[in-house]
């Protein structure tokens, strides 16, 4: 039995102890990397049954551990399918997604700037998601990925499954939208 | 239209500082989430039907042409086959000849052969032979 959290453990070793079926091991990834999925399928698809998209994602990571043939790209692998079922929801929606007038697909209801420096910190991220809302899902990927998440384009090519130029350029148009949104609302 | 990089910097930064967070979770979340996961049995990798394809097909291929190969004798074997059927024909027909040859009496023998009158004649006649006359 391993530890809870054991020194030394790298991220391979996690994985590879995973794949032979350690549920301890699969704890301590999910521990690792539970907000920053979480955040990252909040931020392309809002608060709506977040708890079972998250669910889905690691749901779906314990079952392919077996058949991921290189452990060093597990956090690839993690947003790829991320990115899939996130994707996959938006299948699900389908018509409602595109009937909605400004693109969005949750409703997020716009909050007022107030007084209080906690109030306003919560007004602004609320600012950003409307304006992640505002994009269409490819290109607010890229934002997230690359801006919010920090990774580089190249990364973000691979979880996508798109060349390097189509990163770019969706990254182009999703920051001009974004300051565009941000600059109506007074943010910017 | 385009963006100087000062002002993606400032974008940015206004991104990450003010990024969206999702609601928390319990501790009891985390415990359901964990306990419905592990529960469910993982996807096997098909390593062993990789292996096994690849040596099933090679051990036919073995298999059939290790049975082709007994079931064809080798030409050695064909020689000696084919040469010991031949030696049994010729001593068959050697046999038979030659129990031919002892069974039949032509006619040209029979006078070398007493014949009963023969020896009827030598048996009245005075001078008592052993064998008959030549």
């Amino acid at each position: 039995m391993l530890a809870d959290n054991p020194a030394g453990t790298t991220e391979k070793d996690l994985v590879l102890r995973c794949q032979q079926g350690d549920t301890t091991s699969f704890k301590q990834l999910y521990r690792r990397y539970q907000q920053r999925v979480r955040a990252t399928l909040y931020q392309l698809c809002g608060s709506e049954m977040l708890d079972d998209l998250e669910q889905e994602v690691f749901l779906r990571v314990w079952k392919g551990l077996p058949k991921l043939r290189q452990p060093n790209y597990f956090s690839t692998w993690l947003y790829r399918i991320t990115w899939n079922v996130a994707t996959d929801k938006r299948r699900q929606l389908g018509q409602n997604l595109s009937s909605t007038d400004d693109g969005s697909i949750f409703n997020i209801t716009p909050s007022r700037p107030e007084d209080t420096p906690d109030l306003m910190r919560l007004h602004y991220q609320d600012l950003v998601q409307q304006g992640l809302q505002t994009l269409s899902l490819e290109h607010r990927a890229v934002l997230v990925l690359h801006d919010l998440e920090d990774m580089p384009q190249k990364e973000v090519a691979k979880i996508l499954k798109l060349p390097v130029g189509t990163v770019k350029s969706r990254l182009f148009y999703a920051r001009n939208q974004m300051r565009k949104f941000l600059q109506a609302q007074g943010a910017l | 239209m385009s963006q100087s990089p000062r002002d993606d910097r400032e974008l940015i930064s206004f991104l990450q500082k003010y990024r969206p967070l999702p609601p928390p979770t319990t501790k009891s979340y985390e415990h359901q989430l964990l306990t419905k996961i592990l529960g469910e049995p993982q996807h096997q990798p098909p390593k062993r039907l990789k292996w096994l394809i690849p040596s099933a097909i090679a051990a036919a291929l073995m298999a059939v042409w290790g049975g082709y190969s007994l079931l064809q004798p080798s030409p050695y074997q064909q020689f000696v086959r084919e040469s010991s059927e031949l030696n049994t024909r010729e001593l068959e027909d050697f046999m038979v000849n030659t129990w031919q040859e002892t069974t039949y009496v032509s006619t040209e023998d029979t006078w070398h052969q007493p014949t009963y009158s023969q020896w009827l004649s030598l048996g009245n006649s005075e001078t008592q032979y052993v064998i008959s006359s030549p």
